[in-house]
């Protein structure tokens, strides 16, 4: 292995690298690099890496990656595989296959209007951070306001800002702490922070909790991420609101704060501050002197 | 006839949980999920010979497969291989007699999958009804133009006589067909059910997509053939 490289200007890389700095435009090719950051354009074909810190535009053919992160457009063409990608800028691939998938940069929730705006100064009309292609990935932390029009298996969803699906979001455990809109929400386990501007047709899977509280500590802290807890309590101190659902169907189901037309489970709590039309239950049920419920039914 | 979604649970012994992972899977259709407007909004129906059997495979075959790996299984989309004249030996459900007839009345020593379900759907057809080999190969040549074109098995092909000879007629499932009442209807194939008893049963002599698999079925080839999804 090679030790460390300094490059300035335009370079052509190939073979075993701790450690490069670049600051330039890089083609690299055949290699394998320890660690890599890098200010400019990059383009690397059938190289591992394992640590990427780049702010350029990004080009990757058949690249396994390690820990990324890039500030600025990537495109990767054939399979590519990280352990851990935070894209800030858009994203575009041919099939990635990650452990994390982050969509932004970390930002406090006091500077969040910044990132849910999506947009860079003095370019007001261009949203960042746009993702389209084949992404899977154990889990996807979404950073700033995203509307999935892009192909995905997510086995978890982590949602700080605003997630807009036109169709069904369907993944194993989601967590969502601020919007979300989707026609149908389709998961073994859901957490909802609620927001009155938060709207979903159809809910559905084994437990869902709609709360202000965020109880699930343990099994959040369970997954794979690339930032603790402690980032997410910021927001979950933020105050919430009522949302509406129209139906939602689990086995276990816990609600507060939600206007919903059907509930429909096998062990239920409607909360405060609930306004529900009809709730249909088949083992138990507990019902807030603090929520309204129009018709309950034992199936 | 459809069946309500809170009816299918109770019939089934399933939960929510266990339905709406089974749809994530895919191994419960999406367009399955029918929904009609009721009095309290809207209520999701089935339907409900397909939703029982299908539930009624996924609960004898989920200890035995993945989830992933019965998806697999249990969808429709056609298997992206060719069969030659080799591998339709291996199929127990083709009468070995008939091979010539569908060289003949295809034209080609390999065949696509859909042409393979036609097939074995024929050799049912001639045990039951004694259709002669002219006559099988009069079927397969008014079909085979359109089997390139289906990419999919969830087609159904009905089969009526008329002047001594038979006649078909191929059709996606979910479509509404108004066959004349003049004709006598002998048979119907649901390519769809061939697939699936087809791909659990030759799961490994045709290695149907299971790229990663590191388990072993030691009695696919005895595997009882009751299902009908």
């Amino acid at each position: 292995m090679y030790g460390n490289l300094w490059v300035l200007g335009e370079r052509f890389i190939s073979g075993k690298y701790r450690r490069i700095m670049a600051a330039g435009g890089l083609k690299i090719e055949d290699s394998n690099i320890l660690k890599l950051y890098s200010a400019g354009e990059i383009d690397i074909k059938n190289s591992t890496i394992k640590k990427l810190r780049a702010a350029g535009e990004i080009k990757g053919t058949n690249v396994n990656l390690g820990n990324v992160s890039i500030a600025g457009d990537i495109k990767l063409t054939g399979e590519v595989k990280a352990d851990v990608l935070v894209a800030c800028g858009d994203l575009t691939a041919e099939y990635l296959s990650c452990k994390v998938l982050r969509n932004f940069a970390k930002r406090s929730s006091k500077n969040n209007r910044w990132v849910r705006s999506g947009s860079i100064a003095g370019d007001g009309n261009r949203t960042v951070g746009e993702f389209s292609g084949f992404f899977k990935a154990e889990t996807f932390e979404n950073f700033k306001d995203t509307v999935i029009d892009f192909e995905y298996e997510f086995v978890n969803i982590i949602s700080k800002c605003r997630l807009t699906s036109l169709n069904a979001i369907k993944c194993e455990r989601l967590f969502s702490f601020s919007q979300i809109c989707a026609d149908e929400v389709n998961a073994d386990y859901v957490y909802i922070k609620p927001h009155s501007t938060s709207k979903i047709s159809m809910l559905a899977g084994s437990e869902i909790i709609i709360s202000e509280e965020f109880k699930s500590i343990k099994l959040f802290k369970s997954l794979p991420k690339s930032v603790d807890f402690t980032y997410y309590k910021d927001i979950l101190s933020l105050p919430s609101s009522i949302m509406s659902v129209e139906t939602i169907e689990a086995d276990k189901i816990f609600v507060e704060k939600l206007k919903a037309n059907l509930i429909s489970g096998a062990e239920i709590v409607i909360g405060d501050l609930c306004i529900i039309d009809k709730v249909e239950y088949s083992q138990s049920i507990k019902i807030s002197p603090k929520a309204v419920v129009n018709e309950v039914i034992k199936i | 006839m459809l069946i309500s979604k809170k009816d299918l649970l109770k019939e089934t012994g399933i939960s929510y949980g266990q339905l709406y992972r089974w749809k994530r899977e895919g191994l419960i259709p999406e367009e399955w999920f029918i929904k009609q407007p009721s009095f309290t909004g809207q209520e999701t129906y089935f339907p409900r010979t397909k939703i029982l059997n299908r539930i009624k495979a996924i609960q004898e075959l989920k200890d035995k497969y993945s989830l992933e790996e019965l998806a697999k299984i249990l969808s429709p989309e056609i298997a992206e291989r060719y069969f030659t004249t080799d591998d339709l030996s291996i199929i127990e459900e083709i009468d070995k007699n008939l091979i010539p007839a569908f060289v003949k009345g295809f034209g080609k020593n390999s065949f696509l999958y859909i042409e393979v379900l036609l097939m074995i759907g024929l050799s049912d057809f001639k045990k039951q009804f004694g259709a002669s080999l002219g006559q099988l190969i009069n079927i397969v040549e008014g079909l085979k133009g359109y089997c390139e074109k289906i990419k999919s098995t969830e087609y159904i092909i009905v089969l009526f006589d008329k002047s001594d000879d038979y006649y078909a007629t191929l059709y996606k499932e979910q479509a509404e067909v108004y066959i004349d009442a003049r004709l006598n209807i002998v048979h119907t194939i649901h390519l769809n059910e061939l697939s699936s008893r087809f791909k659990i049963k030759y799961r490994k002599s045709f290695n149907f997509r299971f790229d990663d698999e590191d388990y072993s079925v030691q009695d696919d080839k005895n595997m009882n053939m009751s299902y009908s999804y």
